[in-house]
């Protein structure tokens, strides 16, 4: 693949880096919480094998630094437009992994003209969709955090993202994603074709799951011989993966990309 | 009764083969015509004439068609599968070229002629595959002869008669001798008239299976017992409700923490979730053979 093009926007008091990968129409990619390379891992490359595929790190993480403001979904989602606007993007299909797919879900809700086609990957509509372990380990990362810091400091990863502050921004995950939250009422509003992804030994809870995805109209009937009782969602649990290793192979980009094909172009 | 009639049609269809369309998309993107057989025949098993054929060489894998249905309609799911290992196809009682024989049908009885299919073939165990019907009697295979069942993997199919939408669940009982002449005008009546032995069985198949595929049942006191580490397969838009299908998975033990990052939350069994795939395709989805594939080929993982 050839080296990325990338450059800056000023959004919102931030000094927004973003990357673009591959030819075509264009794709957001939005990483997940911590790392941007590793938490996109192969999903990238094979999304940019077939799309314009343009990733924004987002606030605190990779090379935007960080602002005097907490992280919080809404926040990001409206960088993320106000990135959109910058660029002259009218509108485009949004791919999210865990906390990115926390911030495209809620681009989709603060902002549903902006987003074609939405993929959620490995992430919850809710707090408590998270295993009860999961929500204590996000509780546990602020007071985690300078032990944390201290030794990603000293790794690649650190040498690879040498101006983030790795405890700010473990703090400031930590006290996000243990905050209550639920939007669950507001996933039946959305209004642009929605995929779930997921893998089978998730960090989310299978129940979250199901309702997740019947909130956005499906598994309440048999999709019919002809296709006709099923609206436009997708849903794929990939077997043998977990939230962690979930985008080590192409397997997650393999189930989404005839999804964004099969709803046309723009 | 005209309602009863088309809904029973529909599910039976729906149990049995794809639409034609989905069948020519199949052959046209696969290239692959159905595969040959190296041996066929009729086993004398549990008191009947079972009849099978071999694909393919190494280790054994039993695939077990749906209702209605045939060796035949798993298509190129098929050769993809005997690429790699001895597919062992059968077709199972009153199915494809198996008569229907005096005896009522139930997931216990045809399970017990696969076990003894097993053991006729000289092998030890085998992995086991099936899809709705198929999938039943993996399922009770598995529960009542769990020493022959190496791996199993479960398609498309519920371990309670509740876990099925209430639009299949009333279809499914509303089969009997009555629709057996309606029901000529199916793909799957065509493929039996192409394989039967004697076509005229025909109604004594649509009865038989009128008495026993809408009866209620529920294993989920059973299914947590199961050693054979498990692959489950459902389309996004199956005719198993998605709850069902996260309670199935939670029988199994799976579901019930996160993995961790060192994959310790993990057992041995696996869920896919195939997206855009409904009942009536995931049979022949190459997605399908590819999930089942990697399963049975992966190294053995902790026991449960």
């Amino acid at each position: 693949m050839t080296a990325p093009r990338s450059g800056r926007a000023t959004v919102n008091g931030l000094e927004l880096y973003y990357e673009v990968h591959g030819e075509g129409e264009p794709l957001l990619l939005l990483h997940g919480g911590i790392t941007v390379d590793q938490t996109l891992a192969q999903t990238l490359p094979a999304l940019a094998n077939a799309r314009q595929v343009i990733v924004p790190h987002m606030q605190g993480h990779g090379f935007t630094p960080d602002i005097d403001r907490p992280l919080r979904f809404e926040l990001m989602a409206d960088d993320l437009a106000a990135l959109m606007a910058e660029m002259g993007i009218g509108s485009a299909d949004l791919v999210g992994y865990s906390m990115g797919g926390g911030i495209a879900l809620q681009t989709a809700i603060r902002h549903p003209t902006l987003v074609d086609r939405l993929v959620v990957i490995s992430t919850t509509m809710a707090r408590d969709g998270w295993y009860p372990d999961v929500v204590q380990a996000f509780r546990d990362m602020p007071g985690n955090a300078p032990a944390i810091a201290a030794n990603i400091a000293r790794s690649p990863l650190g040498d690879r993202y040498p101006d983030v502050n790795w405890e700010t921004l473990f703090r400031k995950i930590g006290e996000m994603e243990s905050e209550p939250f639920d939007w669950s009422a507001d996933i039946a509003g959305i209004e642009a074709p929605t995929m779930l992804v997921f893998a089978d030994a998730d960090a989310v809870r299978p129940e979250h799951i199901v309702d997740f995805y019947q909130r956005l109209g499906g598994f309440l009937r048999d999709g019919g011989l002809d296709g006709s009782g099923r609206p436009p969602g997708r849903l794929a649990v990939i077997p043998n993966t977990t939230h962690y290793d979930l985008n080590d192979t192409t397997a997650v980009a393999e189930a989404i990309l005839p999804f964004l094909e099969a709803f046309g172009p723009n | 009764m005209l309602r009863s009639t088309t809904l029973a049609l529909t599910v039976a269809a729906a149990l049995a083969l794809s639409a034609p369309a989905s069948a020519q998309h199949s052959q046209s993107e696969e290239g692959t015509a159905m595969s040959t057989p190296n041996k066929s025949g009729y086993a004398p098993v549990n008191g009947v004439e079972l009849y099978y054929q071999i694909h393919g060489e190494g280790e054994p894998l039993v695939l077990l068609h749906g209702g209605f249905g045939s060796i035949e309609m798993f298509g190129p799911n098929l050769s993809a599968l005997a690429a790699g290992r001895q597919v062992i196809a059968v077709d199972l009682q009153g199915h494809g070229r198996t008569l229907p024989f005096d005896r009522p049908m139930s997931f216990e009885a045809m399970a017990t002629d696969v076990s003894e299919l097993i053991g006729y073939l000289g092998l030890e165990k085998a992995d086991v595959m099936g899809y709705s019907m198929g999938g039943g009697t993996a399922l009770r295979l598995a529960i009542d002869h769990p020493e022959v069942v190496d791996r199993l993997v479960v398609v498309s199919t519920v371990f309670a008669y509740s876990g099925w939408h209430d639009f299949n669940a009333q279809g499914m009982k509303s089969i009997g001798p009555e629709a057996a002449e309606g029901m000529k005008q199916t793909p799957m009546y065509q493929s039996y008239a192409q394989i039967a032995p004697d076509v005229n069985n025909w109604t004594k198949l649509v009865t038989q299976m009128g008495k026993f595929i809408g009866n209620d049942y529920d294993w989920s006191a059973e299914v947590p017992a199961i050693k054979a580490p498990t692959l489950l397969v459902f389309g996004d838009w199956d005719s198993v409700r998605t709850s069902h299908v996260a309670r199935f998975f939670e029988l199994l033990g799976g579901g019930q923490q996160d993995a961790n990052w060192d994959r310790s939350g993990m057992n041995a069994n696996r869920l896919a979730i195939l997206p855009d795939s409904t009942h009536y395709e995931i049979f022949m989805n190459p997605r399908l053979a590819e999930a089942a594939i990697a399963f049975l080929d992966a190294p053995a993982t902790a026991a449960r």
